[in-house]
């Protein structure tokens, strides 16, 4: 018996929290007053003009109202209304109407001319209208399918029509999609068009990452923004020697390969001023035959050394890297080059006398 | 099409406290003929000794200063002063200088660019330069390849000479494959190479990614540099990201690479999860596990975030911004401790449309620094005329 009201108490429990899940993840409304898709497809069939609801519509500029119908409009025709609160509380979403204000804001667009070439078929472009819970603003595509946008993507000339891409913020749905991790596949795509991505980016976006100097990273410039992608967190610093490491080659993707002894210097984390102490472990270098960490860890990341044993630094390598030196020749087997070994850089530092 | 378009302006000022420095963003553009954009990123610290001034040193240093002529058209466009440059397989790069892009209507784009590199006055580099160019056609909507070509000069010796090819395509609405390489021509031999290919469903209710990357450190280097006698171990990274949209409001990630640097293999991924508290996503909840296993890198990090928002009407918003991260490196050394917390709260209050100001204080605990805590701020302003 005590069993059996266990079982029941706990698949009430697991209903309860399943429902409060459902809630939780949006696949289940809350408790406020439903908005449902606005029953357009149900209008349609009953061979209702758009202009009925939508009037003025068909004289609509760039600028003024968005024409959409008002309850005084819809007790019209619904001359009882169920519900004394305005019909738009229930019937239709609010994010349908606040696509329509964002597109009359943000985008260049005239139903007036639009409606002469059409005849007056507004299915023509608002195709979803018969997908209740779909948005109506038709898609890139769509337009694409009458006008000759072409020429314009081409040279993107997105100005014709959105009004001023960096404010308007939406991420491109078409083309260049910004989903999944975008970010770690921004590099790629910028390389082959890059100008289609100054659309929309300024340099500020470029220099924030790519920039000689980064005294703010994005995750710190926006930092009200956590939900942002970014290649480096805020807590980036406390691993970025290691991400050094796992990745050779890498930092110098963004940074200059000087950005890291700038810091490092300053910290007194170099052998410039090693005022906090030498950042390299015991047994890093020793004479022959010692464990010579270093060696390894050169050839695995070379930026990582360059980066503060660079230009003048050299000259501690060569110290012992030297022809006849204790510390023995760096090249790997089968080295080869086409500098000339007696003129020029690095080879002399090296190779004078023509060794 | 040209037509009347709006005057823009732009300003943000952030700053921090501990390190002290600041930026000062300015932009502004035109659509009069023929379209200006311009833009300037300033950079002052005092004190910041992590940011690049010594104590009670005052610093102030322009990251940004270009303007930008474009034609209404699409003819050309022409950028001036200091900018990012990256185009093609040509690594980005800082410089002061110009870039020039003529449009053909056979959709063939060609480009020139030269400048000095910004690091150019440091330890005998005074007398770097740089110029190149690139030739791409574009596909229309199915994407762009191109070829370019770039000299590096180091006091007076060529240092870098690199060509490459980059490609973005779009066979179907689905998938996005693209790839760049780039092969040093001074130390010939590969550089660097990327391909990646990405598809979703129709519903975009799973977007996946698969990458490849390989990289040649030396080659990557100028060929001045010592450091490049080395050799060229290379490095190559392979993996794939998933991201699945599980419910109407949570979205899921994960992302696994292999990776080898000079025969050290090694692994890193993590699991994302982001939780929309409401159907618009204006609160949110992120929570993220990440771990990394790589040659001498081998930690495990945690990291929990939220939007919260507090007040919303039709143009005042108020919210708050708790994050928390946490790592724990498998090797700590000594006097380094044994785990790194970090946290920030930030309240952003938006009163218009038109302006917004954020503060926030965050605190950790690193391998330099037992107590890390700090103050940040920022206002911006974003206007256009004549409103719409």
């Amino acid at each position: 018996m005590t069993k059996r009201w266990i079982a029941i108490v706990a698949l009430v429990a697991l209903t309860g929290s399943a429902g409060a899940c459902a809630k939780i993840l949006g696949l289940e409304s809350k408790g406020e007053p439903p908005q449902a898709a606005f029953e357009h497809r149900a209008h349609v069939l009953e061979g209702i003009n758009c202009l009925e609801c939508h009037g003025g519509i068909q004289d609509a500029g760039e600028t003024g109202p968005l024409h959409l119908p008002t309850t005084e409009q819809c007790v019209g025709c619904h001359e009882e209304p169920h519900d004394p609160n305005p019909c738009s509380a229930c019937h239709g979403r609010q994010r349908t109407r606040h696509a329509a204000e964002m597109a009359r804001k943000h985008l260049r667009f005239s139903h007036v001319v639009h409606f002469e070439e059409s005849a007056g078929d507004c299915v023509r472009c608002h195709v979803d209208v018969k997908h209740e819970d779909a948005s109506l603003r038709p898609n890139m595509a769509t337009c694409f399918s009458c006008h000759d946008h072409a020429g314009q993507w081409d040279v993107r000339d997105c100005d014709g029509c959105h009004v001023e891409l960096a404010a308007e913020g939406v991420p491109p749905q078409s083309h260049v999609v910004h989903d999944g991790d975008f970010l770690r596949e921004h590099g790629v795509q910028a390389n082959a068009q890059g100008d289609l991505c100054t659309t929309c980016h300024t340099q500020r976006q470029c220099a924030a990452c790519h920039g000689v100097t980064t005294p703010a990273i994005p995750s710190r410039l926006a930092f009200d923004s956590p939900m942002r992608q970014s290649m480096h967190r805020a807590n980036f610093f406390s691993v970025h020697d290691q991400q050094a490491a796992a990745e050779p080659g890498m930092c110098v993707v963004c940074h200059s390969e000087l950005f890291c002894v700038d810091c490092h210097t300053r910290q007194g984390i170099s052998g410039v001023n090693a005022a906090r102490g030498n950042p390299h472990p015991p047994g890093w270098s020793g004479p022959p035959g010692s464990s010579n960490a270093h060696g390894r860890a050169a050839r695995l990341d070379p930026v990582g050394c360059a980066s503060c044993h660079g230009g003048a630094g050299e000259m501690l390598c060569v110290s012992c890297h030297q022809v006849g030196g204790p510390g023995g020749n760096p090249h790997p087997v089968n080295f080869t080059s086409r500098l000339d070994k007696n003129n020029d850089l690095p080879c002399r530092l090296c190779h004078s006398g023509g060794l | 099409m040209v037509s009347a378009q709006p005057h823009r302006v732009g300003a943000e000022l952030w700053g921090q406290l501990e390190p002290n420095a600041g930026l000062i963003i300015l932009e502004g553009s035109s659509r009069k003929y023929p379209y200006i954009d311009a833009e300037a990123l300033v950079w002052g610290g005092a004190g910041a000794t992590q940011l690049g001034s010594s104590d009670n040193d005052a610093t102030f240093e322009a990251l940004v200063m270009t303007i930008k002529v474009r034609d209404p058209r699409g003819v050309s466009d022409t950028r001036l002063g200091r900018f990012m440059l990256s185009t093609g397989a040509v690594r980005a790069m800082h410089i002061d200088g110009g870039h020039l892009m003529l449009r053909a209507r056979s959709k063939t784009h060609f480009e020139v660019f030269g400048g000095v590199p910004v690091d150019g006055n440091i330890e005998g580099r005074k007398y770097d330069w740089m110029v190149g160019g690139r030739v791409s056609q574009g596909l229309g909507n199915k994407g762009m390849i191109g070829a370019s070509y770039y000299n590096r000069f180091n006091a007076g010796q060529r240092s870098a000479a690199e060509a490459g090819g980059a490609a973005a395509l779009r066979g179907a609405s689905w998938v996005d494959p693209s790839a760049k390489i780039s092969w040093e021509l001074v130390n010939p031999g590969l550089a660097e190479v990327l391909g990646t290919i990405s598809a979703q469903t129709a519903s975009r209710v799973i977007r996946g990614e698969l990458y490849v990357t390989k990289r040649s450190p030396t080659r990557m280097l100028q060929s001045t540099s010592l450091f490049t006698v080395l050799g060229d171990p290379g490095t190559l990274a392979a993996g794939g990201n998933l991201r699945w949209r599980a419910a109407p409001r949570l979205d899921l990630w994960v992302n696994g690479a292999l990776q080898d640097a000079q025969d050290d293999f090694g692994w890193s991924g993590y699991l994302r999860g982001v939780l929309r508290l409401d159907d618009d996503g204006k609160g949110s909840i992120l929570g993220e596990l990440r771990r990394q296993q790589v040659a001498t890198s081998s930690w495990t990090g945690l990291r929990l975030a939220s939007v919260i928002p507090l007040y919303e009407d039709h143009d005042t918003t108020v919210g708050l911004m708790p994050e928390f991260e946490i790592i724990f490196p498998d090797h700590p050394e000594p006097n380094q401790g044994n785990v790194w917390p970090w946290g920030r709260l930030a309240l952003r209050w938006q009163p218009t449309k038109s302006w917004a100001v954020a503060a926030a204080v965050e605190a950790s605990a690193n391998q330099i620094e037992r107590y890390d805590v700090r103050a940040l701020a920022r206002v911006s302003y974003q206007g256009q005329w004549p409103k719409k």
